[in-house]
């Protein structure tokens, strides 16, 4: 993957899905006086529009941290047969049989790699951004969305503390 | 006699010239030909490149364009979690430290990832679409009634159906790829081809690793028709129809992709080499400067914006030129003394065409073949642009040359080995198993 643009552990990484939280998230950052944070999306990554131009730097991108579509392309290929491997245990587990339409390799390809462009390599990619933003803290309401849930779960695994966006 | 039919979805340029130059192949023995446009993406580029090529217009079916879901590639990412009774993420606390090196699988042995709860949730209604897919794909083949079907790797639910409805209906399928062929990342996907078309031994090693023998290979070099002579004359000719200066030195100047829904590094990368070409060559009036854009940003509303900014290009109008994103490689490269890029495609073909290659190498060697074993040219540090420029400014240039042999030895591994009688070699492995079968 490329390099990240920041190698310096965040103070705070704070998840918001709109302009509104947005706000609310910076005047929280600002209450704390904390310089050190990092405002992301959470609806849809990349490219997660929430719809905030005021120009303060602590609202980014997740390109910035590498998360973009040719990467996710890449990645959706790189990690097939990981999801192959799980998908196979699945269709056992659930005895599903050698003759069924789900056994297709034709269907299997296309419907793996719609699983991984979606949901796997973005996960992949979501977890090396934390990796190396290397947040103190993590801040997110909750909301439905995948990208919400594997960031919590990331923090749980690296035992960091999670907090709501309240201003 | 049965026609072979060319799947095209999103319309990639090179996979339809290259289909096209098979195509006069089999049409000269007698073999028709057709273009299936699978997701409604290929038409515009199809119908650009017949007219490029001035060949006769195939017959084409848009089979899936009134199914109406689009192809993977097109599908917006928004990741919304399917709801479901069983968590995705069982974490394991503190199972994950920062001190260790990222791996992904740790990671998701640390998340207690489990993929159940969307198989169960998305499989269903995925075989559904697949089948509906599938159902056009039957009949598309039933009509059309194909000798054989020849793809490149995109696996969407249009191509995946007609890859299955063709096995159903036992049609040979090619897998034919775009640019420098199979890399080793396409190593990770399951063999779906009866047989591959292969343009170099860096192919068929990677093929290897999909699973895939020797006798499913065929190794013709890409059907692109020979390289266009290069001799004084030859060259003379197409600075004369490009409009380039005949007696200052042509230096080609290959981009990274600009459009937006790429990575912002690729445009901090393409203006970081652009400035240092303008410092060093575009003051010095021995010069002219080719940028050549990305062809990916033909196909994007954010890839229309030029690499410099107006008043740049006003002020070297007399030794800069911007081609157009669709502009074919060859008779640049066919014109350039000299091809600076960054890490793409482009450093094949140049290595290829013979000319002297720099490439500004930022390390980014996720996909891209291990070129640097047989190093036919001159890595460059970003950091050291200006410094190999200054070189190129010498006069004599005072570059290190490349020796031919190392060339040869680039080219037999990654080139695209591009013969006269390519095409017509693809097209006769083709023809015999139209003729004979698999």
């Amino acid at each position: 993957m490329e390099a990240l643009s920041v190698v310096e552990p965040v103070d705070a990484l704070v998840l918001v899905q709109d302009a509104a939280e947005c706000a609310a998230a910076l005047r929280m950052l600002d209450s704390w006086n904390c310089t050190s944070g990092v405002i992301l999306g959470c609806r849809a990554i990349p490219g997660a529009e929430i719809g905030y131009d005021g120009g303060d730097q602590r609202v980014r991108r997740w390109e910035d941290f590498g998360v973009q579509n040719l990467q996710i392309s890449y990645e959706s290929v790189l990690q097939y047969p990981v999801v192959a491997g799980a998908l196979k245990r699945f269709l056992d587990n659930a005895g599903v049989s050698e003759d069924s339409l789900l056994r297709s390799p034709c269907l299997q390809v296309s419907f793996i790699m719609q699983m991984n462009t979606t949901y796997i390599a973005p996960l992949r990619m979501v977890a090396a951004a934390f990796h190396a933003l290397r947040p103190k803290a993590l801040y997110v309401n909750d909301h439905p969305t995948f990208t919400v849930r594997a960031v919590r779960a990331l923090a749980q695994a690296y035992r960091i503390p999670v907090g709501a966006v309240v201003a | 006699m049965r026609p072979v039919c060319f799947l095209t979805h999103t319309g990639n340029p090179g996979s339809v010239r290259r289909y096209l130059n098979t195509s006069a192949e089999l049409i000269a023995r007698g073999i028709p030909i057709g273009f299936i446009d699978v997701d409604g993406g290929g038409t515009a580029v199809l119908n650009q490149e017949v007219a490029r090529a001035a060949v006769e217009r195939c017959w084409l079916e848009e089979a899936f364009v009134s199914a109406g879901t689009p192809s993977g590639a097109s599908r917006p990412i928004v990741p919304e979690l399917p709801g479901s009774d069983r968590p995705l993420f069982r974490p394991a606390v503190g199972s994950l430290n920062f001190d260790s090196t990222f791996g992904f699988s740790d990671t998701l042995a640390g998340l207690g990832f489990d993929g159940s709860p969307l198989f169960a949730r998305l499989l269903a209604g995925h075989a559904e679409t697949f089948l509906e897919y599938l159902s056009v794909a039957r009949e598309v083949l039933g009509r059309v009634r194909p000798g054989c079907i020849v793809f490149d790797l995109c696996y969407t639910y249009g191509v995946a159906a007609l890859i299955e409805a063709a096995r159903e209906a036992g049609i040979p399928t090619v897998l034919m790829q775009h640019a420098a062929g199979v890399n080793a990342f396409y190593s990770c996907l399951p063999d779906m081809a009866d047989r591959y078309v292969a343009y170099n031994r860096y192919n068929i090693e990677c093929l290897a690793r999909m699973g895939v023998p020797p006798e499913r290979i065929w190794l013709t070099g890409a059907p692109e028709g020979a390289p266009t002579a290069r001799g004084t004359a030859e060259r003379a000719e197409v600075l004369r129809q490009l409009g380039l200066p005949e007696r200052r030195k042509i230096v080609l100047v290959a981009l990274k992709p600009a459009r937006e829904d790429f990575s912002g590094a690729l445009r901090q990368w393409n203006s970081a080499l652009l400035d240092a070409v303008e410092e060093v060559l575009l003051q010095d009036g021995r010069f002219f400067v080719v940028v050549r854009r990305h062809p990916s940003d033909a196909h994007h509303p954010s890839g229309a914006a030029l690499p410099m900014s107006a008043e740049t290009i006003a002020r070297f109008s007399e030794n800069l030129r911007i081609t157009d994103a669709e502009d074919p490689l060859e008779p640049w490269l066919h014109a350039a003394d000299a091809v600076i890029t960054l890490r793409s495609n482009t450093l094949v073909e140049a290595v290829e065409s013979g000319v002297q290659v720099f490439l500004v190498d930022h390390r980014d060697t996720d996909g891209w073949p291990d070129w640097e074993r047989i190093p036919a040219f001159i890595s460059v540090p970003p950091a050291q642009t200006r410094e190999y420029l200054r070189l190129l400014c010498q006069d004599p240039p005072a570059e290190p040359r490349i020796s031919p042999d190392l060339r040869r030895r680039f080219i037999e591994q990654f080139g695209l080995n591009r013969r006269s009688d390519s095409a017509a070699r693809l097209a006769a492995e083709i023809a015999h198993v139209i003729a004979v079968g698999l």
